[in-house]
């Protein structure tokens, strides 16, 4: 049950791929100083929206280099989202799956963005509720650390939490990052992870398991003999969580 | 919520407007593609807002003009952010913002032609059904017609009559228009029709040439878009009235001053006895 003549149809499609391309196209009745008003406007808005979103790849790149790419994206992606603020997300996505020239000179841009978008990620995603009956303050022997769900776990290839880009690039590795906004505030902030730890955030993230459990999977899966000590640091190691709001306290086990 | 004037919710005074402070408007206005999805900080203050004013909703990426589908999932969850932040008045652009299934987040000039006037009357219908809710279609600013059968004026009213949709009026715009395409303002009003109005904008824009407006809602309304706002609601009955000012903020009692001189000229047109403007 078509209504509109392919005609419409297209003068409609010109006048978005002349907003996305910027290669002029006279289409009949219209004013030349009109449509590149909107070529200007709607490349301002992917401009200005990937900007606010990507400030250190913003401001690491050339001009011309942040240019291009911006032209890159809005010309030859199709932007699914209908909410603007979802748009940068495609732009990493975007930049991660094509081969662009320029990740030859950058090969960490894909990442750098990755790690900026997961601030906004973070800070927006929508609220998760904790259902569970929880105790904020007291740790028992038989409870199990329950960890602030609006959080991700992500693995880097450089210490983009820890350095400014300039020196971060020049120190890849392997770098485990909790990312977690705290309740109050909302606020978005990284916690740097050794690898034992980010086992025993995976291991709980799939089930149940107090400190205890945990200490002897740890000694298991890293050979070491000493329990006691690991508990002792899996102990200081959940405080400090619970300190800077990562952890909202312990959960009895199901 | 009739003789009400409003404000166009801000994320830069979305503070003051919790606190009450130096604000008072009747009801606030909200994009739902710039809040939906959204939890943590911003969940909770525009909560905040929406506990203290009556919300409308002003919509961006529904692209009613679309030559393609409507999208049914975008709808689904646009229509439950509707319905969780009890919206009163749900407006969209009659433009489009997307073809070939891409979004370019711009409001795009619809071309003024027969087929379309059906297409996107059928599209609105059935929007219109999805959302459980009629939509006050906007007359937007457009800086070029795009090989057009008809005016403006009758592809506005054909457009709401063949939808039975409403109108949301923007005052600026069509002064705007009025100015960029050379036609008369009030005239372009007087053939409206003014029944199915249920919402007006105003707003400021800025002049960057002799011969073009931008529509840009960065300054404070000029006297001209007053006085083309007062012949216009002298000849309407009483609806909502909205600023909008989105860039260049102002000190917040200038906000409130043109809320203040919005709301004399209706009580004056709409002869309502509470004029105790604030
Ligand atoms: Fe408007």
């Amino acid at each position: 049950m078509r209504t509109l003549n392919n005609y419409t149809e297209n003068l409609q499609h010109r006048l978005t791929e002349y907003c996305r391309t910027g290669i002029p196209d006279f289409l009949p009745g219209t004013n030349d100083k009109g449509m590149k008003h909107y070529r200007r406007l709607s490349f301002n808005i992917f401009n200005n929206t990937l900007e606010q979103a990507y400030p250190i790849t913003h401001e690491y790149l050339d001009e011309s280099e942040w240019l291009e790419l911006v032209n890159g994206f809005f010309s030859g992606h199709d932007c699914q989202t209908p909410l603007l603020w979802q748009m940068p997300y495609e732009f990493y996505t975007y930049v991660e799956e094509n081969n662009l020239k320029i990740k030859e000179k950058y090969p960490f841009l894909p990442e750098l963005l990755y790690f900026e978008w997961l601030e906004i990620e973070v800070h927006t995603m929508e609220d998760i509720d904790i259902e569970e009956q929880y105790i904020p303050d007291k740790q028992f022997n038989d409870t199990v650390p329950l960890i602030n769900p609006e959080h991700r776990l992500v693995q880097l290839n450089y210490p983009l939490h820890l350095k400014p880009i300039k020196e971060a690039i020049r120190h890849p590795g392997q770098y485990f990052v909790l990312i977690f906004r705290d309740p109050d505030e909302g606020n978005v902030h990284f916690i740097n992870l050794s690898v034992v730890f980010v086992f025993a955030l995976e291991q709980l993230s799939q089930q149940d398991l107090t400190i205890q459990q945990l200490a002897e999977m740890i000694s298991e899966k890293f050979g070491v003999e000493d329990a006691e000590k690991i508990k002792k640091h899996l102990k200081s190691f959940f405080e400090d969580l619970f300190t800077q709001q990562a952890m909202l306290g312990y959960k009895h086990k199901k | 919520m009739n003789t009400k004037v409003g404000i166009g919710l801000r994320r830069e005074f979305v503070d003051e407007l919790a606190q009450q402070q130096q604000l008072h408007p009747d009801f606030i206005e909200l994009a739902p593609e710039n809040w939906m999805k959204m939890g943590g900080y911003w969940k909770k203050k525009l909560r905040q807002v929406t506990e203290k004013y009556p919300v409308t909703s002003h919509g961006l990426s529904l692209s009613l003009g679309s030559p393609e589908n409507l999208d049914y999932d975008f709808i689904k969850d646009l229509k439950k952010f509707l319905d969780e932040n009890d919206v009163q008045i749900f407006s969209e652009h009659l433009s489009y913002t997307k073809t070939n299934n891409a979004h370019i987040y711009d409001l795009l000039p619809i071309p003024f032609r027969e087929d379309a006037v059906k297409h996107v009357a059928s599209r609105i219908r059935e929007a219109q059904e999805l959302l459980g809710r009629k939509i006050a279609i906007e007359n937007v600013s457009y800086y070029t017609p795009v090989d057009a059968e008809m005016d403006e004026a009758d592809f506005l009213t054909n457009i709401a009559e063949e939808a039975d949709c409403n109108i949301l009026l923007d005052v600026n715009n069509v002064y705007v228009n009025a100015f960029n395409h050379n036609y008369d303002a009030r005239k372009f009003i007087s053939r409206l029709p003014l029944e199915k109005v249920a919402y007006i904008h105003m707003a400021g824009h800025e002049q960057v040439d002799s011969d073009l407006i931008i529509d840009t809602h960065s300054e404070a309304i000029i006297d001209p878009v007053y006085r083309l706002f007062e012949y216009t609601v002298n000849r309407m009955p009483e609806v909502p009235v909205l600023l909008e000012r989105d860039f260049n903020f102002p000190e917040l009692n200038e906000l409130q001053q043109e809320m203040n001189n919005l709301r004399n000229i209706t009580e004056k047109a709409w002869r309502k006895e509470n004029a105790n403007a604030k």
